[in-house]
């Protein structure tokens, strides 16, 4: 599945430019070594955590995008590093719980 | 302007005319005429001026527009001594100066307007606008932009490091100071880069970017202070983190899953979760730790470039 769809059918919002590029599984996390160990090229990360390091791990990663859940505000530096690093943020007001479950309900599968 | 009309993908573009305003793009100095100027005189002034079209203003207002298509009509038809209040267009589409230049890009869209006249919050003539201008003023941004980039790309590479080359090899170095999570991930973005560059797997480039990462958050978290170094060799490349204490009470505990002696605050961040050390083990194909408490820690990582099947780490 592309992420313009996934975006289209959530409804969510980007913080940062939008690659329109495949989305291979999701992934739910907010320990960043776990997300690391688990996480998978190409992945949708879902968390509530909002400060530059977010941008680091999705980089690092190679991660699709990451959706920011429940409103959670970015901190200005994580802006800043995620469009440096082509990383892709999204913002919805949905819980991690249940973004993910519309997710998983659009048929991405689990990373 | 095709980059920036598609709706799909946000262009850095796309961006910009959201940012910036009608008055940062517009043309300050406007020629205008008076609704008694004939249209010879008006044919005149754009000759003269290079202009393609100017407003009508009468007593200060903004009464019409006569543009070099009206000029040419009137030649064709022969009415060019007549006066422009009688040919000029009344009916004219204006935009205020605070709007959004995306506001004036959809105009020119809809329209095919060759300008558009800028009115100020009370309503008076203050500048007009052509596709050129928002050209002209989006280059000059993309300009900025880039040189941005490009100053903080120096910068960075001065911070990080720049490769030192011996033969074959290449050592990278990193200094990593305690506390500092704002600069982590710097020394595992580059080390991925430069296997990225080298064309090694990008499995095994993720791997050594993960244990690095890892790597530095030890440092930042746990210690006063450290550095990495890289060694990007034919076969392998090794990475060492070390740092100057306070050293670990015991090693076998640090590397059992779960296991962290992290702060609260670390905790809130989302590092801390005990299993770091267990990740980097993951990731090397050769690992070694030793620690003392008092001094400081000192762990080598080594990957294989080119294993034969890509495992472990992901």
């Amino acid at each position: 599945m592309r992420l313009s769809q996934v975006i289209d059918e959530l409804g969510l919002r980007a913080l940062t430019p939008v690659q329109d590029r495949e989305v291979t599984g999701g992934y739910v996390s907010d320990l960043l070594s776990d997300v690391l160990a688990n996480g998978r090229e190409a992945n949708i990360w879902i968390t509530i955590q909002a400060h530059r390091n977010v941008a680091a791990v999705a980089s690092l990663k190679d991660f699709t995008a990451v959706i920011l859940a429940g409103n959670r505000e970015p901190q200005d530096d994580l802006l800043e590093v995620a469009s440096q690093e082509g990383v892709c943020l999204l913002s919805t007001p949905m819980t991690s719980y249940e973004i993910a479950g519309r997710l998983y309900a659009l048929g991405v599968p689990p990373s | 302007m095709s980059v920036i009309n598609h709706t799909n993908g946000f262009s850095v573009a796309h961006e910009l005319i959201y940012t910036l305003k009608v008055r940062d793009a517009m043309s300050r100095d406007v020629v205008t005429v008076t609704p008694d100027n004939s249209l010879r005189e008006v044919q005149a002034i754009l000759r003269e001026r290079r202009i393609s079209g100017t407003p009508v203003l009468e007593d200060g207002r903004l009464v019409g527009i006569v543009s070099l298509e009206d000029i040419i009509s009137a030649l064709d038809h022969g009415h060019i001594e007549e006066r422009v209040g009688d040919w000029m267009t009344t009916n004219v589409v204006t935009i205020q100066d605070n709007m959004p230049l995306h506001r004036a890009v959809e105009y020119f869209r809809r329209y095919r307007f060759g300008r558009i006249p800028v009115l100020d919050a009370g309503g008076c003539l203050c500048g007009i606008l052509t596709q050129a201008d928002i050209v002209v003023r989006l280059m000059e941004e993309l300009n900025h932009i880039a040189e941005e980039a490009a100053r903080r790309e120096i910068a960075l590479l001065q911070r990080a490091g720049t490769p030192i080359t011996q033969g074959q090899e290449v050592t990278m170095e990193f200094p990593v100071n305690a506390g500092d999570f704002d600069n982590a991930g710097i020394a595992s973005a580059r080390i991925k880069a430069a296997l990225k560059e080298r064309g090694i797997d990008i499995k095994v480039a993720r791997r050594a970017a993960i244990a690095t990462y890892e790597a530095e958050t030890n440092i930042i978290i746990h210690s006063i202070g450290g550095a990495i170094t890289a060694r990007i060799g034919a076969e392998s490349i090794t990475i060492q983190a070390v740092d100057w204490g306070p050293g670990i009470e015991d090693v076998e505990m640090a590397l059992r899953p779960g296991f962290s002696t992290a702060s609260e605050l670390v905790r809130v961040m989302g590092f801390g979760a005990g299993i770091g050390l267990p990740n980097i083990q993951k990731c090397a194909d050769r690992f070694h730790i030793e620690s003392k408490p008092g001094s400081g820690t000192r762990l080598e990582v080594e990957i294989d470039l080119h294993p034969l099947v890509s495992e472990g780490g992901e």
